[in-house]
């Protein structure tokens, strides 16, 4: 759906139809800002945010709107549906469940270099010379590489991908499928990967792009974003942010646009649920059902 | 053993002893590159100070009237040599050149004054007794902390920070832009040597050197002034507190002050000429010497002709800096003054109201007994720790125990004053700390004389004094045994100096991003952040505190802000974490804390968010692009 909502707008204008109805309604939950700028975000239809201390120590559960507390806060995990990890010293695995979280063990991992990444029960974390891809306990390939640090990884359909210095001041992304050799994917400048539902999404200059594995095409559309955040993805949709006349606001591929008072931005994308912060407090914005 | 064998020697066991240890270290766990940082930061900082005595030793030899007594001018030495090599130090830094070239410049006259020390030619006598141990105490425990790499705020941002920049720079910085370069720069210059050749632990070694040298000075002075246990007490006053030894290991100067302001007082009590020159180099070191100046030139057995004489040199050595701020269109005490206080008090240089324990007339009274019993190291809250005995020592030094100590008692009295008026943080007591402590234990074993329980009396009452000192050892004494322990992975190769610096530093992280990710020709403007000296990029701004060059800036340039930076050349932003919240400033009225901190953070936040672009966000600290084609899109809020 959302595939076809792009190839609409690519050349069409206005660039993006109509959005569908959507309402917002702030998260008081997750309204504290995180040290983590990457949160709070959504892991399916849970929206992993952070407490008076900036930890990532809590999720909300949408559907009922309930409220989960982590065993022990985190301080920059990654998350993919129903799950949140965080490797290094305290490696664990949080599954998330409509009223509790439960933790399991997992392959220890050194401490890391930037986030990681997690996604159809695969985990890949980042040191500032290697790469590591592998299971939950299961045992961890290596590909020696120099990922830019903060930049997230990101899982898709079995490919890892990550962020690496071409040139000084000159990002790239690129994948690896867990054998052989990575290689170059995005452009040079692209940034932001992130992945969902089997495919890749990331930030070019003056473009957006997205990658699907089984296809093997890259499709790009005009987009300037990634001023303050990097994409919201769900495999399908993808919403970032826009610069209007006053302030940001967001964008999302199915036309769903957030405007308002201040900064709409820090978009995370799942399904109905649009996740975002703005004027200080974490917002969610739900499509109406059926409504595109 | 005559008095500079012992000193030679003790120097010599003190470092090959640390160069062995280190390389022991070295072998049992691996840790080459640790030691070799360490003992580079060693040699450099023993070097430095080598070369400064040395040359000021021919310059002293020159300046002291033929018959001095010896015994009384290795201090001075010290004194004119730091002056010097920080002077050429400035010119160097001010031409683009190596601040190596300007050390060539010191060798010939170093070797002339080293020689004459050894062959006994007019030379001084080196520390001896307490004023040795004494020294090797400082250096024993302030040691591990200065090999490791700086982390102290004020080193970063400015002290070595300032170095740093103006050597990448290749001149000299100043103005609204670079406001400390605007400040007298003379121990920039002395720290840009050790930091250019050896790294900026060895500007550590060389600021502890100093530290080292003023305890010992001190004991010399009270042992002079009133016998062998006045040597013992003095030191032992001074050293066993929080706010002493903290600042020992560190890059800074208000120790540097207080050795120029005990040299000056040692030159008005015992004469000699260079009175001017060296509280002259004080207020270059910084303006707080204000009150120790004045403490030395209304308590100095001085004539009224000497003082007025002694006092326009010293004026007379800050002109230069004067000059230079008024011809670039400065004010001329810049950055002190001259923001613009035409914006309704919003750019106010500091808020005494911050800081200390209030400010009404009861606070005001209740000062010495709240400065020395309630300070806390790491808040607002005087930003420091004194012992107990301090009480006893201030009221003793400002005790007129005899008639010639009227004035020193109230020169002293006069500049206590001075730092109550100031913002109260305990470290700008340090320049006249030690010339309380000396005044004090001298008084202390005066009046001990005129008692009438015999000679004992003197010893017990400095053993009293002393335990009053170590009284509150744990609360003085236990954070900087924790500074120490703080060290002991990084010294063991168990941690890795970029490790260390992520540890102790919160923005040292994205420095390191910085120095690995963006292009050579990159230039940086730190906002809300300082951490100058660890970004290996071209920098402006990093500011402290409550940030005024930044809000200037923003108040200035509004909308336009980001315009203003790119004008200047800067090419990305590091932005650290929200500074401000209107609990810090409970003295500003909600209108005036917004004009002041809340629109200029808010105006920050929207010009980066519509004109820049996000590259790095990580621990509350954010690096940006400021994107050559970005334009800050919005008309000012008052159209």
């Amino acid at each position: 759906m959302a595939g076809a909502l792009l190839a609409q707008a690519i050349g069409s204008a206005p660039l993006f139809p109509a959005g569908p109805a959507s309402t917002t309604l702030p998260v008081y939950a997750l309204d504290a800002p995180c040290t983590d700028q990457r949160f709070p975000a959504l892991a399916g239809p849970w929206a992993v945010g952070c407490g008076p201390l900036g930890m990532v120590d809590r999720a909300v559960f949408l559907p009922t709107n309930t409220l989960i507390l982590f065993p022990e806060p985190m301080s920059s995990p990654c998350v993919s549906a129903g799950q949140v990890w965080e490797p290094g010293v305290a490696d664990r695995l949080l599954r998330l469940g409509p009223r509790t979280a439960t933790a399991e063990p997992v392959a220890a991992s050194p401490s890391p270099a930037g986030p990681c990444a997690t996604a159809d029960g695969l985990l890949a974390s980042q040191r500032a010379d290697q790469l590591s891809l592998g299971e939950a306990s299961g045992a961890r390939r290596h590909l020696p590489a120099r990922p830019i640090g903060w930049s997230p990884l990101a899982i898709a359909a079995g490919w890892l991908a990550w962020v690496e210095a071409v040139a000084p001041g000159v990002p790239q992304v690129f994948v690896w499928d867990g054998q052989g050799a990575g290689r170059p994917l995005g452009a040079p400048g692209s940034r932001h990967v992130i992945g969902a539902g089997g495919r890749l999404a990331w930030i070019e200059p003056g473009h957006i792009a997205r990658w699907d594995p089984a296809r093997g095409e890259v499709e790009r559309w005009p987009a300037d974003t990634g001023f303050s955040a990097g994409l919201g993805f769900d495999g399908e949709i993808v919403c970032w942010e826009t610069r209007g006349a006053l302030d940001l606001d967001l964008q999302c591929s199915d036309g769903l646009q957030i405007r308002g008072q201040g900064h709409q931005r820090a978009p995370s994308q799942w399904g109905p649920y649009l996740l975002h912060r703005a004027e200080g407090h974490t917002w969610l914005s739900t499509r109406a059902a059926g409504g595109s | 053993m005559s008095g500079p064998a012992q000193w030679i020697f003790a120097s010599l066991a003190l470092g090959a002893a640390l160069l062995l240890s280190l390389f022991g270290w070295a072998t049992a766990t691996g840790a080459g590159g640790a030691t070799l940082d360490a003992a580079r930061a060693l040699v450099g900082g023993l070097c430095a100070g080598g070369l400064a005595f040395g040359a000021g030793l021919a310059v002293e030899g020159r300046l002291a009237p033929p018959g001095s007594p010896d015994g009384l001018r290795w201090g001075r030495a010290l004194l004119w040599g730091l002056c010097l090599m920080g002077a050429l130090g400035v010119v160097a830094l001010g031409l683009g050149a190596p601040v190596a070239w300007s050390w060539a410049a010191l060798l010939a006259p170093a070797a002339d004054g080293l020689l004459r020390w050894r062959r006994g030619l007019g030379s001084p006598k080196a520390p001896r007794g307490a004023a040795l141990w004494a020294a090797v105490l400082v250096l024993l425990i302030g040691m591990p902390v200065a090999l490791a790499p700086p982390t102290d705020t004020d080193s970063l941002y400015q002290h070595l920070g300032l170095a740093h920049r103006m050597g990448l720079t290749e001149g000299w910085v100043g103005g609204p832009l670079h406001a400390d370069g605007s400040r007298p720069l003379l121990l920039i210059g002395l720290w840009a040597g050790p930091l250019q050749l050896f790294g900026p632990a060895a500007a550590a070694v060389l600021h502890l050197g100093i530290a080292a040298s003023t305890v010992a000075l001190l004991a010399e002075r009270a042992e002079r002034a009133a016998g062998p246990v006045a040597g013992w007490l003095a030191p032992a006053l001074l050293l066993p507190q929080f706010t002493f030894l903290h600042e020992a290991p560190l890059v800074g100067n208000n120790l540097p002050v207080a050795f120029a302001v005990l040299v000056a007082s040692e030159i008005a009590a015992e004469g000699g000429r260079g009175l001017g020159l060296a509280l002259g180099a004080a207020l270059s070191f910084k303006y707080t010497a204000l009150g120790g100046v004045a403490a030395v030139l209304i308590g100095g057995p001085l004539s009224v002709g000497a003082r007025l004489r002694a006092g326009a040199i010293a004026v007379a050595c800050l002109c230069p800096w004067w000059l230079r701020s008024a011809a670039e269109g400065l004010h001329p005490l810049f950055p002190y003054a001259g923001w613009g206080e035409g914006a309704g008090g919003a750019l106010t240089f500091q808020h005494l109201e911050k800081y200390g324990a209030g400010r009404d007339i009861a606070s005001m009274l209740r000062l010495p007994y709240t400065a020395v019993f309630t300070g806390e190291p790491h808040t607002f809250r005087f930003l420091g720790r004194l012992h107990p005995g301090m009480a006893a020592a201030g009221l003793l030094a400002i005790l007129p125990a005899r008639r010639s100590a009227v004035g020193s008692a109230l020169g002293l009295a006069f500049a206590l004053g001075l730092w109550a008026a100031g913002p109260q943080w305990l470290r700008h007591l340090l320049p006249i700390l030690p010339l309380l402590c000396l005044q004090a234990a001298t008084n202390a074993l005066h009046l001990a004389e005129r008692l009438p329980y015999g000679p004992g009396a003197r010893g017990g009452l400095a053993a009293s004094l002393a335990a009053l000192a170590l009284l509150d050892a744990p609360n003085n004494l236990g954070p900087i045994a924790g500074e120490i322990n703080d060290t002991v992975a990084l010294h063991r190769g168990l941690e890795s100096p970029e490790a260390y610096l992520r540890r102790r530093v919160a923005g040292a992280e994205a420095a390191q991003w910085i120095n690995a990710q963006l292009p050579a020709g990159a230039a940086v403007a730190l906002l809300r952040s300082w951490d100058t000296a660890l970004v290996e990029r071209e920098t402006l701004l990093g500011t402290v505190e409550d940030h005024v060059p930044l809000r200037h800036l923003i108040l200035q340039r509004g909308p336009t802000l980001l315009e203003a930076l790119r004008e200047a050349g800067a090419t990305h932003a590091l932005v650290g974490p929200r500074a401000f919240t209107p609990r810090a400033y409970p003295f500003l009225s909600g209108p005036a804390y917004q004009k002041a901190y809340g629109e200029p953070e808010a105006a920050l936040e929207d010009a980066l968010l519509m004109g820049a672009t996000l590259l790095y966000a990580s621990h509350g600290y954010a690096v940006y692009a400021l994107d050559p084609a970005g334009i800050d899109r919005r008309p000012p809020p008052d159209r």
